[in-house]
């Protein structure tokens, strides 16, 4: 067993409002730079919808992530044997997402409206390109594009979830008693067998092995944009101006002093969670070609129960911190993910192992009426879980989605979530009947205590409860000497290395 | 940088080579005929060129020397050694202890394979006929014009091969490939 720690976020999805609060504190803080204008490391994307870039899970076209050949994994960008691929694309490869895949960055000429002269009209503050600094005669591409367009035949019908739903089903995207959509906030996946960091031809790409933090060392990486391709989220990002790849860094600076992330913290409908996992690194491989069907179950077994002892001894062989146990003891990733199985995580068919996971979403039965004469909710039903086949967003979507096309994960995460509801109803407002909240409950193998440990961790959650980080004992640690922490302020990171630094000994 | 100002960087370029070669040609018609050496001169050209190989298997002198010898001349590492054998400081460097160990750049290729006295002795009488020689200065013009040529030649070639690779790049943007399923014209 080779026991490593994993930062890991977790989404409610149910909560997302789409307010993209999340994706402006983290531009405000990170990407507010010249060459990182068009980059959003958190993102929020309406789904049904194309997101950011544009079809970005459309993995035909822009060959992220890994796929199984010969019983061996292999990325799908390098197709072929060895590094022969790599080299052949080297100056030019074809499924590089350029700039009109992202979209060109704009400010407004702002100025305008306080100089411009007197004249009869009203001024304007025109758009303006955040790259050539131009005047654009019309905007054609945003971050968020399709935006609650939830039903947009150009967008939402292009989605490539939608892949394997009946044509009944497709009426979420037309019918407007049947129309829904939900948001997806994304940020990089921090995953376990990283595709951007097997893809890097200058090995500047790595995975932090104290918390698992996936980063670009800015002084190695030589621009092949590799990362770009490789990762199927697309989150490594290049820079234009400084000619190096970026990418979203889990707020390291704050997670490692105790804070949540910028996007976490910002959060309005505090809908995500950050926690610690303890993982087997040793198993990691076997677990990435697993087949589709028991992806999950394989992610499921890779992470450890931090409650065992033989776990506890393992951790502290490998000389983690006692507050960092505590902090995976308590962890609301690991609740989530692995105790009460009602988080996933996103596309794992993609292989990459992702470690952020995702509650899908209960959408609502709204429309109320006899379920033969075409409705979608028969009020009349005494079965607890009717709904959940008819519900607005088709499991085969989320499945599609969140489990590598196994509905069942998704059933039994969705029937949790309704079995906590129907459950805290009777305890709050009594009118569900004692015995069918419990038959609920039990048919879906939950406990009183359980379900009032989800309802209080999603619905009640305090700061601390939600945001569970432990700090990193960096001053125990020898790679920074913490005297000389504000000289190197400005010296390293973006720009040139200084030659003194080099030679400096510590 | 305009056109006409880079034809005059050129041409002073070509005069100043064109000086050079002058110098270059006159400068050994100086040296003096040589004592006769007791070695081979033709055995002594075939160990410099490689023709034969020196016993110990040691690379031989025109990987790394000219000495007026060959169409492309030889390497351009070591110092020419036309004019080796006339240069009275650099003559008695002729011998097989200094090649084998005299020096930095040598003895580590030569420590381990050592030249013979013998074989150096041949390769004197070489020199000591090349010193009558008038000196040929090694081409290396030929190699610039041939390699820039090879170049413009190869990209001549990738854009024949991959013409169009950006254009028909997934045919186009994303934005594009979502219009062309809904049936549109085109993101713009």
């Amino acid at each position: 067993m080779d026991l490593r720690a994993q930062l890991s976020m977790s989404f409610h999805m149910d909560k997302c409002i789409g307010c993209h609060t999340c994706s402006v504190s983290c531009k405000n803080v990170w990407t507010s730079r010249r060459g990182a204008e068009y980059m959003w490391w958190n993102n929020v994307e309406t789904k049904p919808g194309a997101g950011y870039p544009l079809t970005w899970e459309d993995q035909e076209r822009y060959r992220g992530g890994w796929e199984v050949s010969g019983g061996n994994l292999r990325l799908k960008l390098l197709k072929g044997p060895g590094k022969i691929r790599t080299l052949a694309n080297i100056f030019f490869q074809p499924n590089l997402p350029t700039i009109d895949d992202y979209y060109e960055p704009f400010t407004y000429d702002y100025q305008h409206l306080f100089n411009a002269p007197a004249g009869d009209d009203q001024p304007v503050a025109r758009p303006k390109s955040l790259i050539t600094g131009d005047f654009m005669e019309k905007i054609i591409m945003g971050p968020n594009w399709d935006d609650d367009m939830g039903g947009s035949p150009l967008y939402a019908a292009n989605d490539p979830n939608l892949k394997g739903l009946s044509e009944s089903q497709k009426e979420m995207l037309t019918k407007f008693h049947k129309l829904f959509f939900f948001y997806l906030p994304r940020i990089c996946n921090h995953c376990l067998n990283p595709a951007c960091v097997a893809s890097c031809p200058s090995g500047a790409i790595y995975k932090r092995g104290e918390d698992g933090i996936v980063l670009i060392d800015q002084d190695t990486c030589r621009a092949w944009r590799f990362c770009v391709s490789a990762c199927p989220y697309k989150k490594p990002y290049y820079n234009w101006a400084n000619g190096k790849s970026e990418k979203c860094i889990f707020c390291y600076p704050r997670t490692e002093t105790g804070q949540p992330n910028a996007c976490a913290h910002a959060c309005t409908g505090r809908i995500r969670f950050v926690g610690v996992l303890f993982y087997d690194a040793d198993r990691i491989e076997d677990v990435a070609k697993t087949p589709d069907e028991r992806l999950v179950d394989a992610m499921r077994d890779i992470i450890l129960d931090p409650n065992d002892p033989r776990v506890i001894e393992e951790a502290r062989k490998q000389g983690i911190d006692d507050n960092w146990l505590v902090a995976a003891q308590n962890s609301p990733a690991y609740n989530l993910f692995k105790k009460w199985r009602i988080a996933l995580p996103n596309h794992p068919e993609f292989r990459t192992v992702p470690m952020n996971f995702y509650i899908p979403p209960l959408s609502p039965v709204l429309h109320s009426a006899k379920a033969d004469n075409g409705g979608l909710f028969d009020s009349e039903s005494v079965e607890f879980f009717n709904s959940i086949d008819k519900m607005r967003v088709p499991v085969r979507y989320l499945a599609n989605l969140l489990s590598a096309g196994n509905e069942q994960l998704v059933i039994e995460s969705l029937k949790k979530q309704m079995a906590v509801r129907l459950w805290v109803r009777q305890q709050r407002v009594g009118d569900v009947g004692d015995s069918a909240a419990k038959a609920a409950l039990s048919s879906v193998g939950l406990t009183p205590e359980e379900a009032f440990e989800i309802y209080k961790l999603v619905s009640l959650a305090t700061f601390q409860e939600r945001f569970v980080i432990p700090e990193t004992h960096r001053e125990a640690q020898t790679t920074v000497d913490p005297r000389t922490m504000y000289e190197k302020r400005g010296t390293v990171g973006f720009g040139n290395k200084r030659q003194e630094l080099v030679s400096r000994q510590w | 940088m305009d056109l006409r100002s880079c034809k005059k960087i050129l041409v002073k370029g070509l005069q100043l080579g064109f000086a050079l070669s002058l110098v270059a040609g006159v400068v050994p018609m100086k040296a003096a005929a040589q004592d006769a050496e007791p070695g081979d001169a033709a055995l002594g050209k075939m160990y410099y060129t490689g023709e034969k190989q020196f016993a110990s298997g040691a690379p031989p002198c025109i990987s790394c020397h000219n000495a007026g010898v060959g169409t492309f001349g030889g390497g351009i590492l070591g110092p020419d050694l036309t004019n080796v054998y006339a240069d009275d400081s650099k003559n008695p460097l002729l011998n097989a202890a200094w090649i084998n160990a005299g020096s930095p750049v040598m003895a580590p290729v030569f420590s381990n394979r050592n030249v013979t006295d013998e074989e150096v002795s041949h390769l004197r009488a070489f020199f000591a006929e090349q010193a009558n020689v008038e000196a040929k200065p090694a081409p290396t013009g030929i190699f610039t014009i041939v390699g820039i040529g090879g170049f413009v030649g190869i990209l001549i070639i990738f854009n024949i091969i991959w013409s169009g690779r950006y254009r028909n790049r997934n045919r186009g943007t994303a934005h594009d490939a979502l219009w062309r399923n809904y049936g549109g014209k085109g993101g713009r």
